[in-house]
């Protein structure tokens, strides 16, 4: 799922200031399993944000959708929102935007940093895990990612950084990614799929690629 | 001070059935005395061992001490009751794999030589036992230390050859020491090892035995005497404080230099005091078995700092956990005594023996309650419950799943409610506008204080 | 000596609640400032209802639980610690002072040790600038 993180309220601070009244709207899908914009969460911030403004005047409240992302969800915000100057969005940067696209009229501020699709490790504790690259090789690796476990997004093997399992990068917390494809082809018994050589990444199918869309068309209305 | 009660109880009783059966998990002394006062009660047991034989780490000592007999003729004696008698099945080289279900009704899978038992229990009593680990050997080389475990077997080996023959003089030779360092928690377990066997080794003939201690720890039963005993047969017992014994290997056997609190104290001397040895006996650290932690996951239960099954806290009755329906006996549960052991197995059994004996088990219905429609199935409150008692199922009204709590083990405390990122959990009598309207009454009279 | 000072105390009903009521026999020398919130345990305190704490104008908070190792829910106690460490870091972003909250442990029999911290969380307040 999608992971995200609040930004620091510092930060927030700033992009509030300059605003008498606030709405904080969460939201229910991936944030509020990563613990970083649900209900939970946007209350909480709502409450932070009125004791750091104390005695201003500025006016703090909060409402939470069920997925920020879909039109239907946030257009019944509609009389809530035309009552505050701003919005302090703590959905993705996908649910930030369709607030934008159904109200372009105020002014709408992110509250999270969203980082990366990843899956928990442990309960609080997400680590990335898919980069998104639009041409899905997990099957040749294991049913690890290169692009998004190896620091460097290699394709064919390790690079000399690796010592002892550990990406150089950060040995404390990141293991090398190819190592682990390794370790897993090997208790497989499938090795030789790395004698399959991988060209460069033909990468205009992921995000350097430019601005994507996935269509279908069966579906449409 | 204001008071603002936040919890009311509404208890309605809910009737669960109960499956009359006890799995016991675990074939060392505790397990075995469990299935016996089970049986005696009629209960249906079935024990499960991962070996292939019953006995455990009591099993492979060659003495008790406070028993006069052997414990292979203790267990023996205890087995082969446990075999004329129809309603315990025992399980070899069984494991136990997956538990689910409701209080009452523990569906347990059970692979034993291959095969698979699934059943269902009402209760399940762990008695997994403890481990024991090796220190870092004191020399390098030749010779090295022993164990107590190790001189066990060759007690238990002289005592079966009747002493006879040149091995006598080479397995346990003339001068043994032992050195006891404070252990804490299991020190007096280690104290009453080394006595045991100190005296065992005393009483073979022109045997010389030195036991340094840091606390002759005797809180247990029967242990004064023992030490006493040990002491007038001709045990040298020193006791070292803070200062432990130097030991370097010397001349085929040991030069132990230990300074004796006592004689430091009294004399003008420094204390210090030269023993050469023949052997020397260090015993082994007691620690938690190797199943304890698989079985924590399985069970859903918790460990105390000690890694051991719940043995301190103050609200949990000593063999009982926080699970109905789930109990501990033994070492893994830190009782390490023989006779500890027996009593706890009986006194449990009588626990085990009333819980399933129910016909209701009490539940209070609608304390905590999910609103599927709020519910991200995060997994969050399953994984914070400490006692199992989320579940995720499917909701028929949205048609999707959602996290529900399970009555008959839900204790009502809350964390689920404060861990919830949807605030998809309310606590019917302590949910937040209450906790609210506490802080708000209070207010008013903050302000005429204020005022005044 | 009253008070103006406020402080909202959730105590755990297995120990805080009972040491509280407790302690509350000597009323004339506690702070008679302070609320008592009972909880079913102090792992069921969140962030929101400390915040909440403040916003209704309370001083300072404190979470009263079970000693490590007697929570009766076995982790509540640790729960509630984490999140109060954490909510420390989020009072210092706003210009807080994150001693304004506190936790700490009692027995159910020790309304002495009740008393004697909550006079340690009267002083420090005392100490702390007003309004912040």
């Amino acid at each position: 799922m999608i992971v995200a993180e609040r930004k620091p309220i510092t930060e927030i601070r700033e992009m509030v200031e300059p605003h008498e009244s606030v709405l904080i709207v969460g939201c229910g899908a991936c944030v509020t399993v990563c613990m970083a914009g649900g209900e939970k969460e946007a209350e909480l911030l709502c409450s932070i944000l009125v004791l750091a403004f104390k005695d201003t005047g500025k006016q703090f409240t909060w409402d939470c959708v069920e997925r920020q992302c879909e039109p239907e969800f946030v257009e019944p915000l509609a009389d809530k929102i035309q009552a505050n100057d701003a919005v302090l969005s703590m959905a993705c940067g996908a649910g930030v935007q369709t607030v934008v696209a159904q109200f372009p009229s105020i002014p709408v501020y992110p509250a999270l940093n969203t980082q990366f699709v990843g899956r928990p490790l442990e309960q609080g504790l997400w680590a990335e895990t898919c980069a998104g690259c639009g041409n899905c090789i997990l099957h040749k690796t294991g049913g690890i990612c290169p692009i998004a476990r190896c620091s460097k997004s290699l394709l064919n093997g390790p690079c000399g950084g690796s010592v002892n399992g550990r990406c150089e990068v950060d040995p404390e917390n990141v293991e090398c990614g190819w190592q682990l494809i390794y370790d897993r082809l090997e208790q497989a018994g499938t090795l030789y799929l790395l004698d399959e050589i991988m060209p460069p990444k033909d990468w205009s199918t992921s995000a350097h690629g430019g601005v994507r869309r996935v269509i279908r068309e069966d579906v449409r209305l | 001070m204001g008071h603002a009660r936040n919890r009311e109880s509404d208890g309605t009783i809910k009737k669960t059935s109960m499956s009359r059966r006890v799995l016991v998990v675990g074939g060392g002394v505790a397990g075995i005395e469990m299935a016996l006062a089970l049986a005696e009660l009629r209960c249906d047991t079935t024990l499960v061992e991962q070996g292939t034989s019953l006995g455990g780490n009591a099993g492979a000592l060659c003495s008790l001490y406070g028993f006069e007999q052997t414990p292979e003729e203790l267990i023996g004696k205890k087995v082969a009751t446990m075999r004329t008698n129809p309603g315990i099945r025992v399980l070899f080289e069984a494991a136990v794999r997956d538990v689910k279900g409701d209080v009452g009704n523990l569906h347990v899978r059970i692979e034993a030589c291959g095969k698979v038992h699934e059943s269902d229990f009402g209760a399940i009593v762990v008695a997994t036992g403890f481990d024991l680990a090796t220190g870092s050997p004191v020399t390098s080389g030749e010779p090295t230390a022993i164990s107590c475990s190790e001189l066990e077997r060759r007690l238990a080996q002289l005592r079966a050859g009747n002493g006879r023959g040149r091995s006598n003089a080479l397995s346990v030779p003339r001068n043994v020491c032992f050195v006891v360092e404070d252990s804490g928690v299991d020190s007096a377990v280690h104290a009453a090892s080394a006595l045991k066997n100190a005296l065992a080794v005393q009483k073979l003939p022109k045997r010389n035995v030195f036991l340094c201690c840091q606390n002759v720890n005797v809180a247990g039963e029967g242990l004064e005497a023992l030490y006493r005993e040990a002491r007038a047969s001709g045990v040298v017992i020193f006791k070292f404080d803070g200062d432990k014994p130097q030991v370097a290997a010397a001349d085929r056997g040991f030069n132990v230099t230990v300074r004796d609190a006592s004689v430091a104290a009294n004399d003008r001397c420094n204390g210090l005091m030269d023993l050469h040895c023949d052997l020397l006996v260090l015993p082994e650290r007691i620690v938690p078995g190797p199943h304890t932690p698989y079985l924590q996951k399985l069970l859903r239960v918790d460990v105390d700092s000690s890694d051991y099954f719940q043995q301190n806290n103050v609200w949990l009755r000593p063999t009982a956990s926080n699970r109905k329906g789930i109990f501990f006996v033994g070492g893994c549960r830190g009782s390490f005594d023989v006779c500890d052991i027996l009593t706890e197995a009986r006194a449990t059994a009588l626990e085990v023996y009333t819980w399933i004996g129910r016909d209701e088990i009490p539940v209070s219905v609608g304390k905590v309650r999910v609103d599927p429609a709020k519910c991200a199935v995060c997994l969050t409150c399953l994984r914070s419950c400490p006692h199992d008692a989320v579940e995720i199922v499917f909701d028929g009204d949205i048609g999707g799943k959602t996290a529900h709590i399970v009555e008959s083990a839900c204790h009502a405390c809350g964390i689920c409610v404060a861990e919830c990122p949807a605030k998809a959990i309310q606590m019917v009598a302590a949910d937040d506008l209450q906790k609210g309207m506490a802080i708000k009454g209070e207010r008013r009279q903050v302000e005429q204080w204020v005022q005044n | 000596m009253g008070t103006e000072l406020k402080i909202v105390a959730f105590c755990c009903e297995h120990s805080g609640s009972l040491a509280a009521r407790m302690a509350c026999a000597g009323e004339s020398e506690t702070s008679a400032g302070t609320e008592i919130v009972s909880v079913p345990c102090s792992g069921s305190v969140q962030a929101a209802d400390i915040l909440k704490a403040f916003r209704s104008g309370a001083d300072g908070v404190v979470i009263v639980g079970c000693h490590d190792g007697s929570c009766k829910h076995l982790v509540g106690n640790r729960r509630v610690q984490r999140r109060v460490e954490h909510l420390a870091g989020t009072l210092k972003e706003i210009g807080w002072n994150p001693e304004r909250v506190a936790f700490f442990p009692v027995s159910a029999v020790e309304g002495q040790l009740f008393r004697d911290r909550l006079a340690e969380v009267v002083d420090r307040l005392r100490g702390l600038e007003a309004g912040r």
